[in-house]
């Protein structure tokens, strides 16, 4: 139930930068997923946001109060890091309790707490064994445990998933965000892997080399990315580059029409979903000739590759559109102007 | 033989099986390095259990315990020497400890400018003859007035000992994640807390390590203590060379054996952690 501000923070450590003038805000019960590669200071803003790490510049707020002067103990934003975190020399209860016995709660009652926690993410009757005695998954269960314990205002979830096999990830994904949305725990959830962001997050916010480059729910990443980076990593395929003048963008194999008022003229980046692009029947608009060169079959669509010029076009078609074109043919493709969406182009 | 080796080095294997067998080499290895310890140990004993061992006589033939009576008698000076041995020890096994966790830390996780230079700064007391160290240090104590006292023994037990302590210390940092303890902070625990549940049982081992050798190094010390103790403090081996120089062999060997003997008896019952230590972990450059 608590929002969190970040403004303009810098973090550099020497002179290396790892985050850099990095302003978002989360909302209020919202799991916001961090994406990026590696190196994109995805932890970093963990353990600044967890007050480990100090901002070289900026400031970090709790709804609306900066948090900067509280040690961590004090902030209740619980960190849940990737792979076993758990303490070794405690019994899988007292891991659990762990925040209640450092708050002072009487040790039978912590653990009789702990337990019950335990038993609501699926663990009963494991308290007494070591970690070192779980598996994986049991462990990172615990963690979730422990961290729900600890009444935070922020959960902030450092790749947790990444060592789990994917059957186990996938029900830690649901657990975590059941739990989440029951106790609306505003979380931040730092991913690099783009499916599990898109899955988890009401919203994403993706950084490369500690700059924010976009925040908005998945769907925008798709559709209306804000520049070639952000639809590159989003797998993005169809993308070419041209110069608008008004409505039109001169691509170098035909003059399109565009219906995007944004970005301005100059050098643009042009790219369309694949399941936008029409074949065969010529459209009013935007309609050039290329040729099929691979067409493959997906199960729930077939992915055709066309070439236009020296351009190369995927188009998405269900299997039984996509009966009537072979490789070789050469047919009208439409890119229909609503769904044509441009970016300005990157300066480097 | 050597898959059980192998299989005996695994921490689960060692859990489930704390007796087993090792390969022979290892034996013989310990075989040999015990003979070599018991050997001068069991002369020594020999020694203190008679009057007169003279060449030939392959055993001594007047058996008595008259060097054992008087040293181990009430109120022998034995007993103070052994409570000052023991009370400076386990004094400066504190002292270094506390010194070396902080000091390991830094040089273990940390790298910063001149950090060569501080291993090298740490060295030092080390290569330098101690007679030297302690002479310049005894000129220093005499201004500061902790010449003949107890912490000025203790304090100057420190220059030889603090460095094994925080080489071995920064061997076990440089393989200790932290991450445990930036957890346990967003958990509700203060940095002291963090410490008390999350490092120390962590570090707990070799802190083990350090503390035995830092005991048996300063149980050890001769010259530093006669130096800055200037006889006032009278440990075990101030009172074992003034014994010697006594030309009582039996007296003198039945106090090398109360003086070796506790050293022997913390050495065996900690060398389970020793052991376990990988070498790694221990550090010693």
């Amino acid at each position: 139930m608590t929002t969190l501000g970040l403004q303009e923070v810098s973090k550099r450590y020497g002179t290396a930068a790892a985050v850099t003038d990095l302003s978002m805000e989360s909302r209020s019960g919202e799991l916001l997923t961090l994406l990026g590669p590696s190196g994109a200071g995805k932890t970093t803003i963990l353990k600044l946001v967890a007050g480990l790490l100090q901002p070289t510049a900026g400031d970090i707020r709790f709804d609306g109060r900066s948090v900067l002067a509280e040690p961590p103990e004090k902030r209740r934003a619980v960190l849940m890091l990737q792979g076993p975190s758990l303490f070794p020399y405690m019994s899988t209860a007292d891991n659990a309790a762990f925040a209640l016995l450092m708050r002072g709660v009487a040790r039978s009652q912590a653990r009789t707490r702990g337990e019950e926690m335990l038993t609501k993410v699926g663990l009963s009757g494991i308290g007494d064994r070591r970690p070192s005695d779980l598996s994986g998954g049991q462990q990172q269960r615990v963690a979730l445990a422990r961290a729900l314990l600890a009444e935070p205002r922020l959960l902030l979830l450092d790749e947790p998933l990444a060592n789990l096999d994917p059957e186990l990830r996938a029900d830690m994904r649901s657990l975590i965000r059941e739990s989440q949305r029951e106790r609306a725990i505003t979380t931040i959830f730092v991913t690099h892997d783009q499916e599990e962001a898109v899955e988890m997050g009401d919203r994403i916010a993706l950084l490369s080399d500690g700059r924010l480059e976009q925040i908005g729910p998945p769907r925008d990443f798709y559709e209306r990315p804000s520049s070639a980076r952000v639809a590159q990593f989003f797998g993005s395929r169809n993308m070419f580059n041209g110069t608008r003048r008004g409505d039109t963008v001169a691509a170098p194999f035909a003059d399109l029409h565009i219906a995007h008022a944004r970005p301005p003229d100059g050098p643009v980046v042009v790219t369309i979903r694949p399941e936008a692009v029409l074949l065969g029947h010529g459209g009013p608009e935007n309609t050039v000739e290329g040729r099929i060169i691979e067409s493959h079959y997906r199960g729930t669509h077939v992915a055709i590759r066309v070439a236009i010029g020296d351009v190369i076009i995927e188009a998405s078609l269900r299997p039984d559109e996509a009966r009537s074109f072979s490789v070789g043919d050469v047919t009208k493709v439409t890119l229909p102007p609503a769904r044509l969406w441009i970016m300005p182009a990157d300066e480097t | 033989m050597n898959q059980q080796a192998v299989k005996s080095n695994s921490p689960g294997a060692r859990q489930h099986a704390p007796e087993q067998r090792r390969p022979r080499s290892t034996r013989t290895l310990a075989a040999l390095l015990l003979t070599l310890l018991i050997l001068p140990l069991a002369a020594l004993a020999l020694f203190s259990l008679t009057r007169g061992y003279f060449y030939p006589q392959l055993v001594p033939n007047d058996w008595n315990l008259r060097a054992w009576r008087l040293l181990l008698r009430p109120g022998s000076e034995v007993w103070g020497a052994m409570v000052t041995t023991v009370s400076v020890g386990l004094a400066v096994v504190a002292v270094a400890l506390v010194v070396a966790v902080p000091a390991g830390r830094a040089l273990g996780r940390h790298t910063f400018r001149a950090k060569r230079l501080v291993e090298l700064a740490l060295l030092a007391p080390l290569l330098a003859p101690p007679v030297v160290v302690a002479m310049g240090l005894d000129f220093a104590f005499l201004r500061l007035r902790l010449t003949n006292s107890f912490w000025g023994v203790v304090l100057v037990h420190l220059v030889p000992t603090v460095p094994y302590a925080v080489f071995i210390m920064s061997g076990v940092f440089a393989n200790y994640d932290p991450a445990g303890e930036g957890q346990a902070r967003t958990l509700g625990a203060t940095r002291l807390r963090a410490f008390r549940y999350v490092t120390l049982p962590a570090i707990a081992p070799g802190l083990v390590v350090a503390g035995v050798l830092v005991l048996i190094v300063s149980w050890s010390q001769y010259i530093l203590t006669l130096l800055i103790g200037g006889g006032q403090v009278v440990t075990l081996p101030i009172l074992l060379f003034a014994t010697s120089t006594g030309g009582d062999t039996a007296l003198t060997s039945a106090l090398a054996l109360i003086t070796i003997a506790p050293v022997l008896a913390l050495l065996f019952l900690t060398s389970r952690h020793v052991s376990r230590m990988p070498a790694a972990r221990i550090g010693i450059p």
